[in-house]
Parts: structure tokens; C-alpha cells; sequence
């Protein structure tokens, strides 16, 4: 071992300037691999931080959602003698309320109006003022001595222009006990103390108004043992002693059995939220995942190449480590060892280069995700250096794995006599058993499904993710060990033409037959991508077992300029001659580029299709207004008739009720998807001439897919008229109130009353019940889902319809009832182009503009108007903004591949010398070798820029399928790619070419590397 | 200068690594003239600057000092450009170890120097394919040099030497990774050509026995010539 010992170290002083060149591409590629990491720890770890900000130390709330909790210190006597072990606990009551600097027209909606008792435990945080010091319970007994006296943050004063002592007017409910429903009223609030941003768990709610428990009462008119909420925390620091989501649920059930009767309800809010977040970021996180174990899936391309070359180019000196008596494992050792050492090295450099990437990455994270609000800064911790250092380390061993074995197979005869055995043309003995075990593992999957389900599938057929993977994966096993058998009866090209076939038919049949089987958005996206992994793959595979002919076509097109041949002849040859390394080359830009260019076909096609269809989606309205509170004297105004007045324009005002229910799941719906078995939603209250005069729908909304009965009419890609239809004929079921069995079919005897959902939580055949604050629980069925339903754009609670029939049962809650909140209203104007944000600005004017009635007599409602168009610009901004964010991501894989390109660019050039000065001694000029190098990597890159834009042209259109959308191609963005490609192409060849022009025939042929 | 004078140099000095302490005198005044088609021998001990001299003669490194008429031309004032194309067209290369691009086919290295120039490629390669013909390759044209002998190999690198039909061909050791019945055959081949397309050849050889194919032997001695084959010393 010795021996190899002081050839490593003699190896590594001579090499040295290859060894940089090595540890520069390990250092690339380990960055990319940290780089994602770090990205995809900080985007989690500042999105949860993000959702449970407000949240403080508390983890359970018991609520009565506005309505007085009754005799709450009894409530928290029995918690106390319960076996239920919290931190801390308070009492508060709360409104979101309206509140009004009249002096200078600000007006801000839904802010949290909350009494706090003066003696709140300090693990919910304390008040400091503006200097930082905290405001002690008797200064705050002093603030608050006054009813009308609140404190709030001094951001907050600043945005409502108001300073100390400024007079605010607010818009509270004062509870009217008898008939428990809230009488609005407007008074006078005085601020009289400034605090600073809050602390966590002060603001529950976003932005809150602050007075003491006692004063609040008095106002909205609670009992002096009622309040609205209790607050309980489970630890006193979450980050220290963190408490698990399972921990909390269970203190929840615990609680709900031991509060029965008591007409409460209770929430696990921390487990709540952070589960919600885990559903939100999932999308996200996947996206990020998949994307981002590409990006590394190119890096270690990077690697494997890189090493590659660092045992090919010395593929003489192992033939004669080998001729004097080294042994395979010697080499295998030697090798590793070399890969452990520049590995090691490249690791640590990688770690700082991948902190570096991440912290752009982070930086648009907070430009992307939280409005250039949030400053964030990557997440960097020790154990993940560490786990960055092992895996940077892991895989540039293992990527030297593969050349380590080819080197310890170098041929003692090929080497000293310099000429190249004919290889094998078929696989060996071993391809007979592996081809054989994939065959049966393939086969044992279907028949495993065949016995369980009764089918190749599942009892359901292909519509969840997993369903599919299976599928591809025993489907893969089939035909794998099929190509491989043939490898060994055949030959070893019909073997890897079969694997790139395999990957590519699977690709391609999936995209055709499968992927439009899928109904959730989610599942869709998994697969989608998935695909696109298996479709880079395969064609990456199939054009490098087939780079002969590929590049003999290129060099009959090259043949035709005016280049001379001899240049486009040894280019294209020496390409073929080394076709590992240069499949791992074009290997990765075909799949950084599939993702770029796919990324930017999505991004157009979904922005693009879906404005186009928010016209005829929107159903006619192309303007909703949303009131905080009913307008409480409808004898001041009659919005339905008087809206008309604000702009000609208008020609069609309809109010809708709306009020806040709950969604509770039974046992019988375990695929909804909501994280806890209990989730507010609004719910609107449409009558039969709510969207329709006669037969003629004024609002007339479009449906998607429905009940099982129904959905066999659903044609997304149907003509306009057809959907029509197709959604009256809906609308006349719900509005006759027909019923449907869980299975989906008309049981006017036995079925359940049908409900109209707005959002993907809740789908056609979903089964729960409604209910209402007092627990009236009401089993319902989606009917279908509506494709665009004005409110729920702007709605954090997703929206069900339901009719008159059903709101018996919530009438007690809120008791809004039949006052309107909301109204829809269309105009005349052009949908896109037309005044529509104007009327919409005039509508809030009339609400609450200085000259509104409501104004002026004090009963003012706080208002938005907005227009639908501009809302789904919005959303649609948002969408393409995060696909921006994507491509910067998947841009860095596009970066390191270039540079990993110079690299191999150069070794190429070092490696063949002898080779380039036989060219010059033959005649060839120095512009002509730069040319063919040049040209060699340039048609590397042209090879991937066209898989990438043939792949991505496939998966767009498959997708584009599947929602029926005019697949839409950023022609300018691909025109960009191309010459970015040619770019770097021509920059990482120019350096190596000249390098290579300059090698002097005599001394290159007498070189033997 | 007398026309049928096809190379000649006068007073050529080649000095590796000047003014270091490794510095070599290579060449030292080196006097040639070689005829059309004349077939010349340069032999000499290893490292007497043998190869040098013919690196130098095919123009694919530089002298120190002296110059190199060929076909009447100094090459050594000529520019880089100038240079290759002028050894495209006049210079054909052989070398001990063949050097033929391996993953060329035979046609393919045979035809290189004439796919840089305008000839078309079908052109080009069916002079290429007579050629090979004429070498006796007529059946392996389509082969790769792991897939050839030696010999073949060589034949190959001779049938690209010639195909431009240049004024000499310049042989490094030809036959040095040849047995004796393959190296005879190339050099009955050499004879063969020379007498019947007048080709000048020089051919660098550590062996009396191929030096004996050749017209004259030019001896060289620590970069002298110390004897030119012809009479002189």
C-alpha cells in the first residue's frame, strides 16, 4: 500500500493543475447540492415562522367566536382540576371591527378589537413602549381607565395617520343578550399609548387595538364573567420545549370532552396553523424538492464526468501500474482515495459556494413569497454543514465509484501495445439474471394488485399519484428486464437502446393516457413532474447509445456550411469516440434545460389560459363587494337599489347572506383535505332568483366536475355553450333541492341535501356536515365545484352555497340574516379594458367616502369593491412570479453546468494533445482546432437545448391537455434559453480552444499524457 | 539555387531550453540539399538531433538559426497560416507509432488533409478510397486502426502522407514498431512509390538494414553531419 501511498502524493504534485480543475467541479457541484438544501431549510423554517408569528406561546383556544363564553372562570376551573397540565392561561374578548380616522379618510377593515386582563401570564408576552420598556399592570390599569381609551403599535398609528390623543371612530357589535344577535354601533376611540411592534402572542388575529378586558365587556355588552376566548399554552417556550402537533390534539380532545355542554369550541391553534402551513407549503415544497433533486441529479452528472476524465486521461499510467504487478483493488483504492481527498477539499469549498447561492435564492424567496417584507436569511446549521460536508463527500466518492472500476478493468495489453480490443458485443451472464428478476418483480407487482384489488391498479383505478408510480414501476421493471435479456441474447446497443426506450414510451404513454385521469391539482403536479424527471432521463439515455447517428446527421448538416469538413469530421468523431462523457455533458443541460424551459411553458400557458377564461367564468360579475357588517339602517340606503346611482354603467346589483359555519368531517370522509376534522367556512345563502331572473342567468356561473350521476356530461374542453348547459342543468338540481347518496346518485328517499363548493378543499361527493356555533350538526354532499367564484378569490375560508332550506341551522350564528354582506354587481363596461376598477373605487367611495350617507350619519360599514379582472391579474402575478423564482433556482443548475463545462472543456483539451498536434502536423490551421472544439461543444449544447425544448413542448402540451389550454410557448424565453445556451457553449469552448491552437506539433507528438 | 534542389538548409541551428542550464545544441550547423525524388536515410545515435532535423524540415517546429528552402521557398520566414497550409499541401508525415486518429476509420484519417482543402468531400474520399486500393487496403477502408496490423496501420499513414501528393515525405522511424518482414514490406512500398511517382522521401532510421532501401545515408553525430551519403564528409 505504501507504494500507492507516495504515487498518490507524486500524482497529485505533477497533476496538480488537473487536480484544481477536478476540485473546482467537485466545489460546483457539492454548491449546488448545499445551495438547494439550505434554499428549500429556509423557505420551510421562514414559512412556518411566517404562519405562527402571532402566535406566541399559545397552543389551544377555546372559543366562542365573538359570542360570550358563559361563566369562563368555571370553564378554567375545571381545566385546573382536570388531569390537563398548561403553562399559562388568560382570558380575552375580542371583535374584528372596523376602524376609522375620519379627520384624513383612512379606514382599516377587520382589525382585531381586543380586552386583555390587566394580569395576563407573562408567557403570553408583554407590552413595551416605544423606548422598549415594558409597560408595567398599573401603568396599564391607567391607560385603560378610560372605556373609550385604546393602544396601538406605533406601525399601526402611523398607517391610520393618527398620533397620541387622536380620535378614531370604531364600528363595534354590541350583543344584544335577549335575542343574541349584535346591534352595530359607532363611537369614539382615543389613543393613549404607543407600543412597540407587538410581541408575539399580544396580536392574535393580525392587526389589533388593545383595552382592558373590563372595558370591553361594557362595550359590546358582555356579562362580567364572559369573555370570547380563552387562550392556554402548553409551554412557556416553544423553541426550547417545543410541543408536539399529536400532544396538542390530544389536550384538545381532551378538553372537548371535558367542556361538553358548555357551548364552546376548541381549537388546537398552534397545531392548526402549522398543520395548514405544512398543507400550503406542501405544493411548494414538492415543487422545490423535485426541482431541486434535479438540479443535484445535474451536479452529480458534473461529478461523475469530471472523475471520469481523471482516470481516462491517465489511462496509460494504470495500464502500467497494472503490467508491473498492482492489483484491481490497488487501483479501485488508489482511485477512491484521490476522489476522498479532492472530494473532501471540494466539500468544504462547496459548502461556501452553496451559502452563497442560497443566499440569493433566500433573498428572492422574500421578494417572491412575502412581498419583499420579510428580510430572510438562509438557515444554516451546524449539523447541516456537517450533513452537506458528508454528502459533498458521499457523492464525490461515489461518483468515482464508476471510473475506479473502469480503471482497475484498463487492459494491460490495449495500454502497452496501444491498440483497443474489440469489446464484448453482448451482456454477460449476470444481465441473464438481473433482465429475469426485473421481469418477475414487474409481473409480481401487477398480479400482487390483481389479488388485493381486483385489478392491475388499485379498486379505484389510476387516480392517485401512487397508483401511478406503482404502474410505472412495475411497468418499468417489465420492460427493463426485457431490454436487459435482450442485451444478453442480442447485444448490448439493442440493451441500452431498450433502457432509453423503456423511461421514454413510459414517459410519453403516462403524459397521453394516465396523467388526464388525475383530478387533484396536487396529484397532478407530482406526476407531472415525475414525468418529466423519466422523460429527461430516457431521452438523455437514448440519444447517448444512439450519439453515432446523431452525430453523423449533424456532421452531413455541417458538411453544408462553409466550414471545413476536416474540422466538422474529427469534432464530431472524437465526440462519438468518448460517449459516456459526452452523454454525461449533454446530460446536463438536457435536464436543467427541461426544467427551464418547461418551468416557462407552464408559467405561460397557465397565465395565458387562465385570464382567457376568467370572462366567461366570472358568470357576468365583473365586480363583488364585501361589507365588514350589514348596513345596520336600511332606511339611509338600500345598497341593491341605490348602487345603481354611483355609475351608469352598472345594470345589475345582487346582495348575497353570508355567514361563517363550521365543517366537521365524520369518519366517512377521510379524504378531505383540510388537517383537522373541524375548519371554519363561509357560507353563502343563494335563492332561485339569486343568479337567475326567470329563465335567464343574470350571475351565470360555470361548473366543473360534479357528483358521480352527473360528471360523465363534465367536458372541460367542451365548447362554451356546452358548459352552459351543462351547469344549468346543475343549478336546477340544487335549486330543487334534489338529493344525492354518497355514492353520487339522485335519492330524493334517503340521500343527503346537496351544497355548491367554490374551492379544491372541497370536491364533488364530499361528505360532512355543517353546523353552527351551537352544535346543530347537518350532513351534507357537494354537488360540484364552481369554477370561479368571485368571493372565495378574496376569502381565506373556503366557500360553500347553500339554499334557504338549509340555514335553520345556522341561523343563530351571527345572526346576519337577511341582511346582505355581499353583493355582486355587472356592468356594461368591456370586461379586460373597461372602467370596471373605476366603478369599483366609486363603490367604496359610496360606502365610505367622506360624502356617504353612512358617513356622515356615523353608521358607516367598512367596504372593499373589487374587480375580478384585476384580482385574477393578481393571482396570476402571483403564480408567474413564483415560476420566476423557480426558473432562478433551476438557473443555477444551467450556471454551474457552464462552468463544469469550461472545466471539462479544458481537461478535454489536456487530455488530447498528442491528438491536436497530429492535426497540426497534418495541416489543420489554429483557428481550425478552436473551431473543432468549439463546435464539439457546441453541438453538446445544441443536443441538449433541443431535448429540453422537445421534452418540454411534450409535457407542456400534456398538461395543456389535461385542462384544456392553448398550449402556449414563450417563444422570446426560448429564444433567450437558445442563446444562453450558444453563449456559454462558445465561452466555455473559446478558452480550451485557444489553449488547445497553441499546443506545438512537435511536443504534442511526442506526448503520452 | 538548382531546380531539381527539392529541400535545403543551410547553417541550421536548433538550441532547446536556450539559456538555461538545461539548454541543449540539438542541431549545430546543419547543411543539407536533397533532390526530387531522391529516397535519403538520416541515421545517428539516439538523441544526435535526428528528429529535430526533420521536425524542423516539416516545418512543425522552428530553428534557432538557419534556414530551410523547400521547393525553392525559405519556410522559415514564412507565418503561422502560411506555414500550415504550406505543409498541408507539400509535407507528408510518417511516424514511428503511425499516429492515426483512433477513432477514425481508415477512409477517414486517409482523407483528412484533403477534407481541408475545397475538393468536395465525394472527391475527396474517392481519391482516398483509390488510394487505400492502391496500398492493398481496399477491403479494410471502413476499419479502425485497433482493427488493423501494424503494417496495415502504417499503410494507412503512408496512403494520408501521399494523398497530397507532397513535394517529400518525411519518415520518423517508420518501421521502428515494425517486425523485419512488415518493416521490408513498407519499405519495398517506399522504393515502389519513389520510383514510380519520382516522391522524395527522408526517412529518420536507427536500422542499416532500412538505411539500405535509401539512395544515400546522411550521418548525423551530435547534431553534425558527419557524413552526407554522397561522397562528401
Amino acid at each position: 500500500m505504501s507504494y500507492i501511498g507516495t504515487l498518490i502524493q507524486k500524482t497529485f504534485k505533477r497533476r496538480l493543475g488537473k487536480n484544481v480543475g477536478t476540485l473546482i467541479a467537485i466545489s460546483l457541484g457539492v454548491s449546488l447540492m448545499v445551495g438547494v438544501q439550505i434554499t428549500i431549510t429556509s423557505f420551510a423554517s421562514e414559512a412556518i415562522d411566517f404562519f405562527i408569528e402571532a402566535v406566541g406561546e399559545i397552543d389551544i383556544i377555546i372559543t366562542g367566536f365573538s359570542f360570550p363564553i358563559q361563566d369562563y372562570q368555571n370553564i378554567i376551573d375545571k381545566i385546573d382540576s382536570s388531569s390537563i397540565n398548561y403553562t399559562a392561561i388568560n382570558a380575552r374578548i375580542s371583535q374584528s371591527v372596523a376602524i376609522y380616522n375620519l379627520e384624513s379618510g383612512e379606514l382599516e377593515k377587520g382589525v382585531s378589537y381586543t380586552g386583555i386582563e390587566l394580569d395576563e401570564d407573562p408567557v403570553f408576552d408583554s407590552f413595551y413602549d416605544i423606548n422598549g420598556s415594558i409597560i408595567s399592570q398599573s401603568e396599564l390599569s391607567n391607560i385603560f381607565s378610560n372605556e373609550t381609551n385604546i393602544m396601538i403599535s406605533d406601525t399601526f398609528a402611523e398607517d391610520l395617520n393618527v398620533t397620541l390623543n387622536s380620535v378614531m371612530k370604531i364600528r363595534v357589535g354590541e350583543l344584544n343578550a335577549t335575542s343574541l344577535v349584535f346591534d352595530y354601533k359607532t363611537f369614539d376611540v382615543t389613543v393613549v399609548k404607543l407600543v412597540k411592534e407587538e410581541g408575539k402572542g399580544k396580536e392574535l388575529g393580525g392587526r389589533t387595538v388593545w383595552t382592558s378586558i373590563d372595558n370591553m365587556r361594557s362595550i359590546v355588552g358582555f356579562g362580567p364573567n364572559e369573555c370570547s376566548e380563552i387562550s392556554i399554552s402548553l409551554s412557556s417556550n416553544h423553541e426550547e420545549f417545543p410541543v408536539s402537533n399529536e400532544y396538542a390534539k390530544e389536550v384538545e380532545d381532551e378538553l372537548i370532552e371535558l367542556l361538553e355542554g358548555d357551548n364552546v369550541i376548541v381549537i388546537a391553534f398552534r397545531a392548526l396553523i402549522l398543520e395548514t402551513a405544512d398543507e400550503v407549503l406542501q405544493d411548494v415544497l414538492l415543487a422545490f424538492n423535485l426541482f431541486g433533486s434535479l438540479i443535484i441529479f445535474s451536479g452529480v452528472l458534473l461529478l461523475v464526468n469530471i472523475q471520469l476524465i481523471q482516470v481516462e486521461d491517465r489511462i496509460n499510467q494504470l495500464g502500467i501500474l497494472r503490467a508491473i504487478g498492482s492489483r484491481k483493488r490497488e487501483i479501485i483504492r488508489m482511485i477512491l482515495l484521490e476522489s476522498a481527498i479532492l472530494g473532501f477539499l471540494g466539500s468544504f469549498l462547496g459548502v461556501a459556494g452553496g451559502y452563497g447561492m442560497s443566499r440569493f435564492l433566500v433573498w428572492q424567496i422574500g421578494k417572491t413569497f412575502f412581498d419583499g417584507e420579510a428580510i430572510l436569511q438562509p438557515v444554516v446549521t451546524w449539523g447541516a454543514i456537517g450533513y452537506s460536508l458528508a454528502i459533498g463527500l458521499i457523492l464525490a466518492i461515489g461518483a468515482g465509484i464508476f471510473p475506479a472500476i473502469r480503471a482497475s478493468r484498463v487492459d494491460v495489453i490495449e495500454v502497452i501495445r496501444g491498440i483497443k480490443k474489440v469489446s464484448r458485443k453482448r451482456a454477460g451472464n449476470v444481465s441473464l439474471a438481473v433482465g429475469i428478476a426485473f421481469i418477475l418483480a414487474g409481473i409480481s407487482v401487477f398480479t400482487t394488485h390483481l389479488l388485493i384489488f381486483d385489478s392491475f391498479f388499485t379498486a379505484n383505478g389510476w387516480n392517485t399519484a401512487v397508483e401511478q408510480w406503482t404502474f410505472m414501476g412495475a411497468s418499468a421493471g417489465i420492460l427493463l428486464g426485457i431490454s436487459i435479456l435482450l442485451g444478453y441474447f442480442f447485444s448490448k446497443k439493442i440493451m441500452s437502446n431498450g433502457i432509453g426506450l423503456t423511461f421514454i414510451l413510459i414517459a410519453v404513454f403516462m403524459l397521453l393516457l394516465s396523467l388526464p385521469q388525475l383530478t387533484d391539482l396536487r396529484e397532478n403536479n407530482k406526476i407531472l413532474i415525475t414525468l418529466a424527471i423519466v422523460l429527461a432521463l430516457g431521452t438523455i439515455i437514448w440519444v447517448g447509445v444512439n450519439l453515432s447517428a446523431v452525430t453523423n446527421f449533424i456532421r452531413n448538416i455541417l458538411y453544408r456550411t462553409r466550414m471545413k469538413k476536416g474540422v466538422s469530421l474529427i469534432a464530431s468523431k472524437y465526440m462519438t469516440s468518448k460517449a459516456i462523457r459526452s452523454t454525461l455533458t449533454f446530460g446536463i443541460f438536457t435536464l436543467v434545460l427541461t426544467m427551464n424551459i418547461f418551468a416557462s411553458v407552464y408559467q405561460s400557458t397557465f397565465a395565458y389560459n387562465t385570464l382567457e377564461s376568467v370572462e366567461f367564468l366570472s358568470g357576468g360579475a365583473s365586480i363583488f363587494v364585501e361589507l365588514d357588517t350589514p348596513v345596520a339602517n336600511i332606511s339611509l340606503i338600500n345598497v341593491e337599489e341605490d348602487l345603481y346611482q354611483v355609475d351608469d354603467s352598472i345594470t345589475n346589483v345582487q346582495g348575497i347572506n353570508s355567514t361563517l359555519a363550521f365543517i366537521q368531517t365524520d369518519e366517512d370522509v377521510e379524504d378531505l383535505e383540510i388537517p383537522t376534522d373541524f375548519f371554519p367556512s363561509v357560507i353563502d345563502l343563494i335563492y332561485n332568483d339569486t343568479f337567475k331572473t326567470g329563465d335567464d342567468y343574470t350571475f351565470d356561473f360555470i361548473f366543473e366536475q360534479s357528483v358521480t350521476q352527473l360528471n360523465e356530461k363534465y367536458k372541460p374542453a367542451a365548447p362554451e355553450s356546452y358548459q352552459r348547459e351543462y351547469s344549468h342543468e346543475i343549478w336546477d338540481f340544487f335549486y330543487n333541492r334534489t338529493k344525492f347518496n354518497k355514492e353520487g346518485f339522485i335519492d330524493n328517499v334517503d340521500g343527503l341535501p346537496t351544497v355548491i363548493s367554490t374551492s379544491m378543499i372541497f370536491m364533488p361527493g364530499d361528505v360532512f356536515n355543517i353546523t353552527n356555533f351551537y352544535g346543530n350538526p347537518t350532513e351534507v354532499i357537494v354537488l360540484a365545484t364552481m369554477r370561479l367564484y368571485p368571493f372565495s378569490i378574496s376569502s381565506s375560508f373556503p366557500a360553500l352555497l347553500i339554499t334557504p332550506d338549509l340555514y335553520p341551522f345556522l341561523y343563530l350564528n351571527f345572526a346576519l340574516y337577511p341582511k346582505h354582506t355581499k353583493y355582486l354587481v355587472s356592468t356594461n363596461e368591456e370586461f379586460r379594458t373597461g372602467r370596471n376598477s373605476i366603478i369599483a373605487e366609486k363603490i367604496e367611495e359610496f360606502f365610505n367616502g367622506n360624502d356617504s350617507v353612512l358617513i356622515q350619519t356615523e353608521d358607516f360599514v367598512a367596504a372593499s369593491a373589487t374587480n375580478v379582472w384585476d384580482e385574477m391579474l393578481e393571482i396570476v402575478d402571483f403564480q408567474v412570479r413564483t415560476f420566476d423564482f423557480m426558473q432562478y433556482f433551476v438557473s443555477f443548475g444551467l450556471v454551474v453546468g457552464a462552468l463544469g463545462m469550461v472545466i471539462i472543456a479544458v481537461r478535454n483539451v489536456s487530455e488530447r494533445r498528442r491528438e491536436i498536434g497530429m492535426m497540426r502536423a497534418i495541416g489543420y490551421k489554429k483557428r481550425q482546432i478552436i473551431q473543432s472544439i468549439m463546435i464539439e461543444l457546441f453541438i453538446l449544447a445544441i443536443l441538449g437545448l433541443v431535448m429540453g425544448i422537445v421534452n418540454s413542448v411534450l409535457l407542456g402540451w400534456a398538461l395543456a391537455r389535461v385542462f384544456d389550454w392553448l398550449l402556449i410557448i414563450p417563444v422570446v424565453r426560448v429564444l433567450i434559453y437558445t442563446g444562453i445556451m450558444i453563449g456559454i457553449a462558445l465561452l466555455a469552448s473559446i478558452i480550451p480552444g485557444i489553449r488547445a491552437s497553441q499546443i506545438t506539433p512537435a511536443e504534442a507528438i511526442r506526448y503520452v499524457g | 539555387m538548382i531546380d531539381d534542389i527539392i529541400v535545403k538548409t543551410e547553417n541550421l541551428h536548433k538550441i532547446y531550453a536556450q539559456d538555461t542550464p538545461m539548454e541543449v545544441h540539438a542541431l549545430n550547423g546543419i547543411d543539407i540539399e536533397i533532390k526530387r525524388g531522391e529516397m535519403v536515410g538520416i541515421m545517428g545515435p539516439s538523441g544526435c538531433g535526428k528528429t529535430t532535423l526533420l521536425n524542423l524540415l516539416g516545418g512543425i517546429d522552428q530553428p534557432t538559426s538557419g534556414k530551410i528552402y523547400i521547393e525553392n521557398q525559405d519556410i522559415s520566414l514564412l507565418t503561422d497560416i502560411d506555414m500550415t497550409n504550406f505543409r498541408l499541401r507539400n509535407i507528408g508525415y510518417i511516424f514511428q507509432l503511425f499516429n492515426l486518429f483512433e477513432f477514425l476509420s481508415a477512409l477517414e484519417n486517409t482523407v483528412l488533409p484533403l477534407l481541408l482543402t475545397e475538393t468536395t468531400r465525394l472527391e475527396a474520399e474517392e481519391e482516398a478510397k483509390m488510394m487505400l486500393r492502391q496500398m492493398g487496403l481496399g477491403d479494410k477502408i471502413y476499419h479502425l486502426p485497433n482493427e488493423l496490423s501494424g503494417g496495415e496501420q502504417q499503410r494507412v499513414a503512408v496512403s494520408r502522407a501521399l494523398l497530397m501528393s507532397p513535394a517529400i515525405i518525411l519518415g520518423d522511424e517508420p518501421t521502428g514498431d515494425l517486425d523485419q518482414d512488415t518493416s521490408t514490406e513498407i519499405m519495398n512500398l517506399f522504393v515502389s512509390i519513389n520510383e514510380n511517382y519520382k516522391q522524395t522521401f527522408l526517412v529518420v532510421t536507427h536500422s542499416e538494414y532500412i538505411a539500405s532501401f535509401c539512395h544515400r545515408i546522411i550521418r548525423i553525430v551530435d547534431g553534425e553531419i558527419v557524413d552526407y551519403g554522397d561522397g562528401r564528409k
